[in-house]
């Protein structure tokens, strides 16, 4: 639908190459939408996921007439425009009341959508607890049963791929503010959001209080739509740079030493390098020996008679 | 005796960091994950007990977690203490599907082949004659400085009234023409290969083709040109004329086949058109237009017309805003 842009200058080149398949991708930006009927509840758990989300995610204030399980073309566009994986789209009607839909895009294309519904909700503007800063990387805690379905594993990859946040190989010890504590219990889903607080405990491990940060959020799972294994198989495909090389050869023992295996072509001992010895250079019998000797006896009587 | 006693009396004023918990949790500290699998307490007599039990939950994982963490190795920086986060286990999409491998440069061939590696040259150099530092290339370089040649002196084997200037200014030309022809060319060679073509020979195939072109561009189609030694005489390419009579199927394959073209071309550039939408919203224009021309005098109804027309497309619009 979106027209091939041709970059004219530098800047459009980096603003696409950013946008382009890439080894290592971009951490996962989310878009916020609502749709053509919407509740305050809905409005609100949607701002609040928002600046938790914040700077990887896009909020949407107007409403759009979208209904994810029916129609995906209008979803598709908005990922493609904004370049986001991950969509949550939040309704409300007398069949399906606070309706919140989580979904996930492969090449723009939809991956998976799980529909929730809103049972319980405070905002984190009525818990007037201290928050945490904006864009830090949140510690998740799934509890409870989360292996029984199929369907229950997708859904807790899909809230860790939501949640995930940045990339990161090394993380600063002061920069893990936050957890997202995401429990399955009697047939809900508890989302509750803490600061972590470290305290003194005597020992190098600190003592951990959690404070309730919000928003509160309880969920009931109603339709979803899991991946395709086929486009779930191209979406987890590893690319090779990324992929642990394995070192061949290469042995430790106990002490520590490194031991590896030479390996060499077969060598002919005969044609060997080494020292000359000019005694040695072609092979002796005891015959022509004798004969040297006699000769170097004669020749040497004659020096001595002439001297 | 009296230590240890001490000791446990200082560890018990301050809360447990342990956890004990029946089935281990699993941790997947790439992604600072904890998995707790312990079945939980499902009776809950209220809300807020509900609430404390799941903070307490959540702070009994969350602690474990945190032991691993710090557990992990630590480097101390000016900026804090970083730990290096193992590589992550569970298995999340990618957002986009793998990039395609480019294929190599004549350049990146050469240099694998040396082994010729890429050092990065810092931008700024420091330069002895003005001690301080400039760029190492483009505008405000030591090598560009424009007030390096006001003075040329001219070598002995070389012309006198040759403008140096000039000359200066063609090299430079050159140099960038150059360039830009080597970029041409490993741009051909990369659009070749993805298509699956030797670029060698496409390149000597694109040749043949200009020569022969250039062959027939004289007034004459190339019929009374004097004939160069050695000049191969061009195939000529016959016209291949199918039966008029007899089996026609290749021939109605073939039609089909190009009008499928034709169409998939314009169903490229029309893309899914949604009839009904696209019905109703030129109803909408005419009625409009007929609303207009009957309420009005011609000319307001006109511009009127011209107006609504323009904000008739309410899809358009809603896109432009995201």
């Amino acid at each position: 639908m979106l027209r091939k842009v041709k970059a004219k200058n530098a800047r459009t080149k980096r603003f696409l190459d950013n946008r382009a398949p890439k080894v290592v991708e971009n951490a996962k930006t989310s878009i916020m939408v609502r749709g053509s009927s919407s509740s305050a509840v809905v409005n609100q758990a949607l701002a609040d996921l928002y600046s938790i989300k914040k700077p990887n995610a896009v909020n949407f204030t107007k409403k759009n007439d979208v209904h994810p399980f029916e129609d995906t073309q209008k979803l598709e566009f908005y990922s493609q425009k904004n370049d986001a994986s991950l969509l949550l789209v939040g309704n409300h009607n007398k069949k399906r009341p606070h309706n919140l839909t989580l979904m996930r895009m492969f090449d723009y294309q939809v991956l998976d959508m799980y529909e929730f519904g809103i049972t319980q909700f405070v905002s984190l503007h009525d818990l007037n607890t201290p928050k945490c800063a904006v864009g830090m990387k949140p510690s998740l805690l799934f509890q409870g049963d989360w292996d029984s379905t199929p369907e229950l594993q997708n859904i807790q990859n899909a809230w860790l791929d939501f949640f995930q946040g940045e990339k990161v190989a090394t993380i600063n010890l002061a920069g893990l503010e936050y957890c997202i504590a995401i429990t399955h219990l009697n047939g809900t889903i508890h989302l509750r959001v803490y600061t972590a607080h470290l305290k003194k405990s005597g020992q190098k491990l600190p003592r951990i209080e959690l404070v309730e940060m919000g928003p509160r959020i309880d969920l009931t799972v109603r339709r979803t739509r899991p991946p395709v294994p086929e486009l779930w198989k191209a979406a987890t495909k590893m690319p090779k740079e990324l992929k642990p090389s394995k070192t061949k050869n290469i042995k430790t023992d106990v002490f520590g030493d490194k031991f590896g295996q030479l390996h060499m072509q077969k060598q002919d001992l005969a044609m060997l390098q080494t020292r000359k010895m000019k005694a040695l250079k072609r092979t002796r019998d005891p015959a022509e020996d004798a004969e040297d000797d006699d000769a170097a006896g004669a020749g040497s009587d004659v020096d001595m008679g002439e001297a | 005796m009296d230590i240890t006693e001490q000791l446990e009396q200082a560890k018990a004023q301050f809360k447990p960091v342990t956890v004990d918990r029946l089935i281990p949790v699993d941790l997947d500290l790439g992604h600072l994950a904890v998995f707790d699998k312990n079945p939980l307490d499902t009776k809950q007599k209220s809300v807020k007990d509900l609430e404390d039990y799941l903070h307490s939950l959540a702070r009994d994982s969350a602690q474990l977690l945190y032991n691993a963490v710090f557990s992990l190795e630590t480097t101390a920086n000016e900026d804090g203490v970083f730990v290096d986060l193992p590589a992550p286990v569970t298995v999340l999409p990618r957002e986009k599907p793998l990039p395609k491998d480019k294929p190599m440069t004549k350049w990146e061939k050469f240099a694998k082949e040396k082994n010729i590696q890429n050092r990065k040259k810092s931008r700024m150099v420091f330069d002895e004659a003005t001690g301080e530092y400039r760029p190492r290339w483009g505008y405000g370089s030591a090598a560009n400085d424009p007030l390096n040649d006001w003075l040329i002196p001219v070598p002995s084997n070389a012309d006198p009234y040759e403008d140096m200037y000039a000359k200066k200014r063609e090299e430079k030309k050159e140099r960038v023409d150059k360039n830009r022809k080597q970029q041409l060319r490993n741009q051909g060679e990369a659009a070749a290969i993805e298509r699956g073509v030797d670029p060698r020979a496409a390149r000597k195939a694109e040749l043949e083709a200009k020569l022969r072109a250039s062959k027939k561009a004289t007034a004459s189609a190339g019929v009374f040109d004097r004939k160069l030694d050695g000049d191969v005489k061009p195939k000529g390419v016959k016209r291949q004329f199918a039966p008029t009579v007899g089996d026609t199927s290749a021939e109605r394959e073939s039609e089909k086949a190009m009008a499928a073209r034709v169409l998939k071309k314009q169903a490229a550039t029309m893309g899914d058109v949604n009839t009904k939408k696209a019905t109703h919203l030129m109803q909408q224009l005419e009625e409009r237009k007929n609303r207009a021309m009957n309420s009005r005098d011609g000319k307001k109804g006109a511009k009127r017309g011209a107006s609504s027309s323009g904000r008739g497309d309410k899809g358009a619009k809603k896109r432009k805003m995201k």
